[in-house]
């Protein structure tokens, strides 16, 4: 996992991560584990990764869950909550709703 | 050769849609294994049918104690379970004799397996039940309600001697709705991903399920009902297209991430 100078960036990055493994475990622990393999099968990539990677992990959800990926989504924003509207948090969602 | 899901439940139903096609052409009731009670046909519901417990069992104890589905599976193991205790309970009661012996056990087995299907449902979707819209759920009642016209339609052309058994067997209609509609939901919401197989078999499974009661509901009144009953077929296609989703499931989720 590679870390920003910024320490800032790097709470971002786990607060993300943390509300995309909480919104999957949710589900289950095999769909968070499913997800987990995926990325790093097809993509060598990991959930902590995802803001630099979002269309892999856009793909892996879309594959697994099909058209309830909108709403996994949806739950991952509201997840990340008021701060949502911060740049960091509005350029990975909108990557993964184009 | 590798023989995908798909081809490999289409000829498991081929296959049992044959049997009973043999065993109405060579009457097997004149060859019971026990008599009045268990016929060649009789031996997929005792010992195949388990094998959708099994695997059942397997991914209860993959997901554990986390996340919905975790309950969701166990409320489908429970109800697979009570589902199966029906069946050897319906035999040990030799149902198939004409006469009723006027325990209802069996079919309070039977109800219960399908609050307890109906629950898997409503646990398995529950994390995505912003998704789902009043449309989708009226459209799901819409159809379910076309698996009642039928038995009710029969029961009012006829005069009903039997009121008791009529009414237990009446029941069915009205649960294999109740259970369809978050099926419905459910093809819909995972429509497209790997999970879709899973609630296409469930779907299909209920709708079996619907079939094989209104057929044992007119077959029971018409006192025709027999092991080689058509009923009988939809029930077996209930447990294998039951059997195929769960094991997709086993597939997708099955394989623990090694670190």
């Amino acid at each position: 996992m590679n870390f920003s100078v910024h320490p800032e960036e790097n709470i971002d990055k786990a607060f993300l991560a943390f509300c995309i493994e909480i919104v999957l475990l949710r589900m289950g622990k095999p769909q968070y584990e499913k997800v987990v393999s995926r990325l790093e099968k097809e993509y060598q990539t990991y959930i902590p990764e995802c803001d630099k990677t979002p269309l892999a992990l856009k793909r892996v959800l879309q594959d697994i869950f099909g058209d309830a990926y909108d709403d996994i989504l949806k739950e991952i924003r509201s997840e990340i909550g008021e701060i949502v509207s911060k740049k960091y948090y509005t350029d990975f969602l909108t990557t993964m709703t184009k | 050769m590798q023989v995908s899901q798909k081809g490999a439940l289409l000829a498991c139903l081929g296959i049992m849609g044959f049997v009973y096609f043999a065993a109405n052409i060579f009457e097997q009731e004149n060859y019971p294994i026990i008599e009045n009670s268990v016929y060649p046909t009789d031996i997929f519901f005792i010992v195949i049918s388990p094998i959708t417990i099994i695997i059942a069992a397997i991914l209860v104890v993959r997901h554990g104690t986390t996340g919905n589905h975790s309950i969701a599976w166990i409320l489908f193991l429970a109800g697979s379970i009570l589902w199966y205790a029906a069946d050897l309970t319906y035999y040990y009661n030799s149902e198939y004799i004409a006469e009723n012996n006027q325990s209802y056990l069996v079919d309070y087995l039977y109800y219960s397996s399908y609050f307890l299907y109906f629950g898997f449902m409503v646990f398995y979707l529950r994390p995505r039940k912003n998704k789902i819209t009043k449309k989708i759920i009226i459209l799901g009642i819409i159809i379910s309600t076309s698996f009642i016209a039928p038995s009710m339609y029969f029961i009012s052309q006829k005069s009903v001697d039997d009121n008791a058994e009529t009414g237990i067997n009446l029941v069915y209609p009205f649960l294999d709705s109740m259970v369809f509609v978050p099926a419905f939901v459910a093809v819909i919401l995972f429509f497209r991903g790997e999970m879709n197989f899973l609630w296409i078999t469930m779907t299909l499974g209920v709708v079996c399920m619907a079939v094989a009661d209104t057929v044992f509901l007119v077959e029971r009144y018409l006192e025709i009902f027999s092991a080689s009953s058509m009923a009988n077929l939809f029930f077996a296609w209930k447990w294998i297209l039951f059997g195929f989703g769960a094991y997709s499931h086993v597939r997708i989720f099955g394989a623990k991430v090694t670190q």
